[in-house]
């Protein structure tokens, strides 16, 4: 692990020195690619999704400057992955945990269908940041690093040496909470 | 954009500093279960202690009386309850058990875990003897859309045939593979046992908890993968009530024949015997009222087909039965078995393992009403049609309830609202076309009705309470009153 902060990190994006790209591959690359891996299973895909990321942060910081730069940059990466995925070839291939985590989140969703679907966004994002500010730290956790990390089951398994009945039922529970926490807040599931 | 890809892009959006706590997490604060206190050093100290002392009680009691418990049984001897028994009959040599590499274990774990996922999501099963229609499918399939599904089964004309189907109703294989399943059916659970060998291997108990059905499937670890063995159903002997696998013990002996036992309740259960390399089901024990103080245990011998040729070979009176029960010699009052000294296949230690709720809700996310297209209605098909079943009760039972009371699940959340017999995968009611399909967890029962191409309810029972959902208009007022 690099031994450079995040600081130090967005000093040189805010300097434009181009060093800040390859400090950011070394401190962040390993888990950009996996995240991408995790959707995509594909490594050409996910190399060009991590490329896509370090290009979008050249351009966004400055101004931006991300309070968590690792969790900023999973996003955008994330984001990449998803639009690339949805795009035809990953989805269709199959492998990835992207049709695996789409199926668990079956059910536990709010549908947005109306003229207000911008403003349901906002709130139902609002309302699952406010579920996970609710939730014990393990289950947060697990869950953020199954749906957004896209990490499997056993990834998460191995990761913190935990077994994968715990696990699928540690997610299991967060799903049912936020289902519910969702309908209590007024959305429509 | 469909809801389930919303949800991927909000949660895409979720506040840094979790995605941050989630990046930096290299351990869980509770060690995902395996968190120790002082408390738990406690228990844990308490608990050996207590396994030492009944290890040693039943090791004495096993030496004095010479008897002996399969697992789950809790017999008694001379008036006194052995809590929990020797494995081993003291006539017979304890086998020595060399622990198997975790590596193995592991992977048999990991690979009873994909095996069950690798079973079909959607079942549907129709019993044409019953109902006496040889082109069931056909009808079905052009009333309902089941291109969604992975799997379908189906039963051919007579009882010795079966298919299985992809979604677009094409056979991909048939009899005898299937021959004996029946009912929509969930793989739901799976055991793992060691020969001693340190070389494990899987039963996979597929069990739909509907009469006349189960199946069980045994892999063995053949040093690189694990290969499929056995595969046999159970239960179909029963004839009536559904019935739930208790235990399932395999037994070996030293010529290498297999024998499993499966418990299905306290009161029957089935003896399966390794022939040319697949089970087959031996005999099968009932005590004769049925019930678990009945006085006496009749014995049948397997005949050819299920359901009919089930032979009475036997009678015993319990307290012989029990006597029986408790050894290895239990087998001896079967017809047809191997000879030689059986000795019982220990589950692994602390290994044994269900497959939890997450499992269940995973397949319960695939049920079939996202599958059900519309469609003309069928032309229903005459009450009277249903006459061949072997026990109308239940069907009366099961529409009565509908009819008379409702949901009769609601007021008894036992298992007899289920019970019913496979003729009722499929049925026509007042002129709709209804899909049954049962899914069962432990103690997590779910049951998933299309009632026509439009309409479904789903009943779910999980920790002693029901949960119901519809969206049929009448069902739902009907629920709403319901505590």
């Amino acid at each position: 692990m690099i031994k450079i902060n995040d600081q130090q990190i967005l000093n040189l994006f805010l300097d434009r020195d181009e060093n800040a790209l390859g400090i950011t591959v070394q401190k962040y690359g390993r888990i950009l690619f996996k995240v991408a891996h995790n959707i995509l299973n594909n490594n050409q895909d996910a190399e060009e999704c991590v490329n896509d990321t370090l290009m979008q942060a050249w351009k966004v910081i400055p101004p931006k400057q991300p309070e968590f730069l690792g969790a900023y940059l999973a996003k955008i990466v994330r984001n990449f992955s998803l639009q690339r995925w949805r795009s035809g070839g990953a989805a269709k291939r199959g492998g990835g945990q992207g049709n695996l985590i789409l199926d668990e989140l079956q059910e536990t969703i709010p549908h947005p269908n109306s003229a207000e679907q911008g403003f349901e966004y906002a709130q139902t994002l609002r309302s699952i940041n406010v579920y996970l500010d609710k939730m014990d730290a393990d289950s947060r956790i697990v869950f953020v690093r199954r749906y957004f990390f896209g990490d499997s089951v056993q990834d998460i398994c191995t990761r913190f040496n935990a077994s994968p009945s715990k696990i699928k039922s540690m997610l299991f529970r967060a799903r049912q909470r936020l289902k519910t926490h969702l309908e209590k807040e007024g959305i429509v599931i | 954009m469909s809801k389930n890809h919303t949800m991927m892009d909000l949660l895409g959006r979720i506040n840094n500093k979790y995605i941050d706590e989630a990046t930096q997490a290299t351990k869980l604060s509770r060690a995902a279960g395996r968190r120790f206190s002082m408390s738990n050093v406690a228990v844990v100290v308490v608990g050996l202690a207590a396994i030492s002392i009944v290890t040693l009680m039943a090791f004495w009691l096993s030496n004095n009386f010479g008897e002996y418990h399969t697992p789950g049984q809790n017999g008694y001897e001379n008036g006194m309850q052995v809590p929990s028994p020797s494995p081993y009959p003291a006539e017979t040599p304890v086998p020595t058990v060399t622990p198997a590499p975790e590596g193995n274990i592991a992977r048999a774990h990991t690979a009873a875990q994909e095996l069950l996922m690798q079973y079909p999501t959607i079942f549907l099963n129709l019993m044409s003897r019953s109902i006496g229609l040889d082109n069931i499918w056909d009808q079905i399939r052009s009333h309902v859309d089941y291109t969604g599904a992975d799997f379908l089964w189906s039963w051919g004309s007579t009882m010795d045939e079966s298919y299985l189907m992809d979604g677009a109703g094409n056979i991909i294989t048939s009899a005898p593979f299937l021959i004996t399943v029946d009912g929509p059916a969930i793989a739901s659970r799976y055991f793992v046992f060691d020969e001693g060998d340190g070389i494990p291997f899987i039963i996979i108990d597929f069990h739909p908890h509907w009469v006349g059905s189960g199946r069980y499937h045994v892999y063995r670890f053949d040093g690189t993968d694990f290969v499929p063995i056995d595969s046999t159903a159970a239960n179909w002997h029963t004839g009536g009530g559904p019935m739930e696998a208790l235990s399932v013990q395999p037994f070996i002996s030293d010529a290498g024949d297999l024998i499993v036992t499966i418990e299905m309740s306290s009161w029957q259960g089935s003896v399966f015997v390794s022939e040319n390399g697949r089970l087959r089901p031996a005999a099968f024990y009932t005590f004769t009222m049925e019930h678990e103080w009945a006085d006496s245990v009749t014995i049948f011998r397997s005949g050819n087909t299920p359901y009919d040729s089930w032979e009475e070979y036997a009678q015993l009176t319990r307290e012989e039965f029990e006597a029986y029960r408790q050894t290895t010699a239990f087998f001896s009052i079967f017809p047809d078995m191997p000879d030689g000294d059986f000795r019982m296949l220990a589950p692994m230690p602390d290994l044994q393992a269900q497959l939890d709720a997450d499992v269940y809700q995973m397949l319960r996310e695939q049920t079939p009403e996202s599958t059900l297209v519309a469609a003309p209605p069928p032309t229903p098909i005459p009450r009277t049609q249903y006459r061949d079943v072997e026990d109308n009760r239940s069907f009366d039972y099961f529409m009565g309830n509908i009819r008379e009371t409702g949901i009769s699940i609601v007021t008894q959340p036992q298992y007899q609202p289920f019970y019913f017999d496979g003729v009722t995968s499929s049925m026509w009611f007042n002129g709709e076309y209804w899909v049954a399909s049962m899914y069962e967890f432990e103690s997590v029962y779910a049951r998933v009705m299309a009632m026509d191409q439009h309409h479904f309810w789903r009943a779910l029972y999980s920790n002693g309470r029901f949960v119901m959902e519809t969206n049929h208009p009448w069902l739902g007022e009907f629920f709403e009153g319901i505590p």
